[in-house]
């Protein structure tokens, strides 16, 4: 009884920074209608800069703390709402838009956090004093109760905010209608406004408190925000006193999971995977079985993050593309086995990407959990090949992939855009926790190359020239996805679906379908790219790393361009050669998919169209200043 | 022969009862209507019938088969065609595309064949259909357009062609003339007529009256959610309980 109640004081030391969190990301949401998935990397980024301001600029920490979390960071929130959301309002982006451009603001702003402070570790400075004050004999820390103290502050003052307030009335009708909320006089900026302020402060507050207890690094903090998302998604992104009551049960949860050892048996792995991450499964279990997860305003599609049109290229240009990339992919093959090594992982990551395009730019769909896929695939390839021919393992682990895939497109057929991204993202994760970082699975596993009907591909010039098959046969998948019934199929599903049902196509069927095809394509690109290193890492399929900024790279270079999907596999692995870290490519990926709402369809299509002489405009509706003063008052 | 019969049709959204053992036949060769006044439960009707939304009592047989239970893209391919009161064409698509779409989706095509690039033994009747369809339509002119630049009138018979061309034997059609030029309807008119000749069943749901009197052969009068009267155009028309319920108040 004493070690429960000992427990949950502990538990609620990160429970409320959870709930913290949380409130923060429901808050944002309810006054501006985005979900921000930026929220752990600007948490992240406002931690290293509290760091810097304490151990190296000598800032007494007093001041530093109030400094980041009441001005920088409100300063922070109004200047990004000015600069990259505003413009996508104004236009009517969809939620799909603002949510890729949130993904591209987190993959930003990570990037200038590794910019700026590095990877390695760093001891970040406690924000309040931790003495331990003794009540019977139980212990408690001082800061776990300033921290419950400011959790329960600030749910209140917000609740009564966002309440039956004359501010809450406005924030509600900017969420539905911005353009009849502008037309009724309601300052649409000064919500939107706020509503950034309030959120990147709690952001603030949470990176703050998070980064004493864990070691400072760019990845490490925000994956921990990130999975605070299971208060949002618990709280139905709508109430801050379920927020509240959630991060602290999670936390309490969290804590009181370390009662109970398991240390043999089937599932010892599963349940020591499981203490430390309770809030995965609450994320993804709350995804899964809560009922009306509604997003406000229109639930979105990924229809808009694909170019506007079905381009018709005309077969000359497109075979001189083709062809270009081609030569290019085919030239590392005349260099010797050094050299040829670091190409290696091109045509690998290319498979994975281009399996994203499939999903995205011709499912219509957003999965933020393609990395997961890949892994299976590799994991699955490394564990049968020790057994079964290497054709085979590969195939097996293709089939694992697609496995996984098939499931995570269940919640597809019904949900778009925010949950399924939330969904996708959730099961990527929960993939990584569970099975890629468990020591049983993924200890001393011995990666080969396959044996091709006797021709043995271990020689680095035929296993790239392998590879590259590979990718072959992807493009052609992908090329007959975009022709022939089953091309219009996926077109019509994705322009109308009530249309396309009224014309007999079956929506649930098409969706499981793609999710298949695309995961089994993950799954092969996996697999080649753990036959590259000749090993299994599970950071190689990083739900954060590698997932996010993947998708963030497909969705900016065109979601629906294959040939996008593979440059962009080049500049990742030339990025990563030249500077030595992949983290370099992330500040020019985050840079484009910002500017996303400027360039719709992607910047090759944005870049194509300028070429032709076509600017594209916009039509914004928006208020004179004399219309404005007009309608209000 | 009746097509399509639908047998005490009830919906409720919550304890609102939108539409109230409602029962209506569609036979082959002839046009019905729908009509009733805004909020009568004509379109949530609609959507019982082609299996967009499930229904709380009653039974939909359709070809003489009990197609209660089946989802909307189900029915369809079992040739119940259909358009839309908000225009669902695919817009980035050209307009023969649509009505490709329409002749193919209704075979079950097989998904891993396309995706292995194997061609369709049917592709060419398909198009066959489709050349058909524009020419009764008009449309022979924007064949090659995309969908989204056309006008509404256009776009209703994209629609309406979309569905003709999965050779339905019943054809629901919502509000087909509204958004419609006179020339424009005059010529809906005549596809109706034809359409019904070659042995398609028709209902729509329509706002136009004179449309409704002019090709109906049967109409179905529906106010907050019951079956108010049905019969001969005529013989609705001159029912006391519709002309107060909607004839009147259309004028005022």
């Amino acid at each position: 009884m004493l070690l429960t109640l000992q427990l949950a004081l502990a538990g609620l030391a990160f429970g409320s920074v959870a709930a913290l969190s949380g409130i923060g990301l429901v808050v944002t949401y309810r006054a501006t209608g985005v979900f921000n998935l930026a929220h752990g990397a600007i948490a992240t980024f406002l931690a290293y800069l509290h760091w810097e301001l304490v151990t190296r600029q000598g800032v007494p920490e007093a001041v530093a703390a109030p400094l980041v979390v009441l001005v920088l960071a409100p300063v922070l929130g109004v200047l990004g709402y000015r600069a990259v959301f505003r413009p996508l309002q104004e236009r009517e982006a969809s939620p799909a838009e603002s949510l890729v451009t949130t993904l591209g603001l987190f993959v930003l702003v990570v990037g200038l956090t590794t910019v700026l402070w590095g990877t390695s570790a760093k001891r970040a400075p406690a924000v309040f004093p931790t003495a331990r004050l003794s009540v019977g004999s139980l212990t408690v820390r001082s800061d776990t109760l300033v921290q419950l103290g400011v959790v329960a502050v600030v749910a209140v003052v917000l609740a009564v905010l966002t309440g039956p307030t004359r501010l809450g009335a406005d924030v509600r009708a900017v969420v539905d209608r911005r353009d009849l909320a502008l037309l009724s006089g309601v300052d649409v900026d000064r919500v939107n406004e706020l509503g950034w302020a309030v959120g990147t402060a709690l952001s603030a507050i949470t990176g703050l408190l998070l980064a004493p207890s864990l070691s400072l690094t760019p990845y490490g903090l925000t994956l921990v925000v990130l999975e605070t998302f299971a208060v949002p998604v618990l709280a139905r992104l709508s109430s801050l006193g379920v927020a509240t009551a959630a991060g602290l049960a999670l936390g309490v949860g969290q804590a009181e999971l370390a009662q109970v050892h398991v240390t043999s048996g089937p599932f010892a792995d599963l349940y020591q995977a499981l203490q430390s991450n309770l809030l995965v499964v609450a994320l993804l279990a709350g995804l899964l079985l809560l009922p009306s997860l509604r997003e406000v305003g229109d639930a979105g599609t990924a229809r808009s993050l694909s170019s506007r049109r079905v381009r018709r290229v005309s077969r000359r240009r497109s075979a001189v593309v083709y062809g270009v990339a081609v030569v290019l992919l085919a030239s590392p093959l005349a260099f010797p086995a050094e050299q040829l090594r670091q190409a290696q992982a091109v045509p690998g990551l290319a498979v994975v990407l281009v399996s994203i395009v499939v999903l995205t730019g011709y499912g219509g769909r957003i999965s933020l959990g393609h990395a997961g896929f890949a892994g299976l695939g590799a994991l699955f390839f490394a564990k049968l090949s020790d057994g079964a021919p290497e054709l085979i393992a590969l195939v097996g682990g293709m089939l694992a992939a697609g496995a996984i895939g098939v499931l995570t497109g269940y919640p597809a057929i019904r949900r778009r855009g925010l949950f399924l991204a939330l969904t996708t993202f959730a099961v990527g994760v929960t993939v990584s926790r569970f099975v890629f970082e468990n020591p049983s699975l993924t200890a001393s596993i011995d990666v080969r190359r396959p044996t091709f009907f006797g021709l043995h591909l271990s020689g680095d010039h035929t296993f790239y020239a392998f590879e590259l098959v590979c990718l072959v046969v992807a493009l052609l998948v992908v090329r007959n996805l975009r022709s022939g019934p089953l091309g219009r199929a996926l077109v019509a599903a994705r322009d109308s679906e009530d249309g396309a049902r009224a014309s007999g196509i079956d929506i649930g069927r098409l969706t499981l379908f793609t999710f298949a095809v695309s995961a089994v394509m993950a799954g092969l690109g996996g697999a080649l790219l753990a036959e590259t290193t000749l090993s299994f890492d599970s950071r190689a399929f990083d739900p954060v790393g590698s997932s996010l900024v993947w998708f963030t790279a497909v969705v900016v270079l065109g979601a629906d361009s294959a040939i996008g999907a593979v440059l962009a596999s080049g500049l990742f692995v030339t990025m990563q050669l030249l500077t030595g870290t992949s983290d370099a490519a992330l500040l020019p990926i985050g840079l484009l998919a910002v500017l996303l709402g400027r360039f719709p369809g992607g910047v090759l299509s944005g870049l194509t169209a300028l070429g032709r002489g076509e600017v594209p405009t916009q039509v914004v509706p928006r208020l004179s200043s004399t219309g404005r003063a007009l309608v209000s008052r | 022969m009746t097509v399509l019969d639908a047998r005490g049709i009830t919906k409720r959204f919550g304890g609102r009862v939108a539409v109230d053992d409602v029962s209506v036949a569609v036979e082959a060769g002839r046009v019905s209507a729908l009509i009733g006044p805004n909020g009568a439960g004509k379109t949530t009707l609609f959507s019982c019938l082609t299996g967009a939304s499930e229904i709380d009592g009653g039974s939909v047989l359709f070809d003489g088969c009990d197609v209660t239970g089946l989802g909307a893209d189900e029915r369809a391919r079992r040739g119940l065609g259909r358009t839309f009161q908000r225009i669902s064409v695919f817009g980035s698509m050209s307009v023969r595309d649509n009505l490709l779409v329409g002749a193919e989706a209704t075979r079950r095509t097989s998904l891993w064949r396309g995706l292995l690039g194997f061609r369709d033994r049917r592709a060419s009747d398909d198009l066959e259909t489709v050349e058909r369809v524009l020419v009764l339509l008009g449309l022979e002119d924007v064949r090659d357009d995309e969908a989204a630049t056309l006008s509404t009138g256009r776009l209703r018979l994209v629609e309406l062609g979309r569905a003709l061309c999965g050779r339905p034997k019943a054809l629901l059609l919502d509000e087909p003339a509204s958004g419609l030029s006179d020339a424009e309807t005059d010529g809906l008119r005549a596809v109706l007529r034809d359409v019904a000749a070659d042995g398609v069943g028709v209902l729509l749901v329509e706002h136009d009256v004179r449309l409704v009197m002019d090709v109906a052969d049967h109409v179905y009068a529906l106010a907050q959610g019951r079956l108010l009267s049905s019969g001969t155009p005529e013989e609705v028309a001159a029912d006391p309980a519709v002309r107060s319920a909607y004839l009147d108040r259309s004028a005022t």
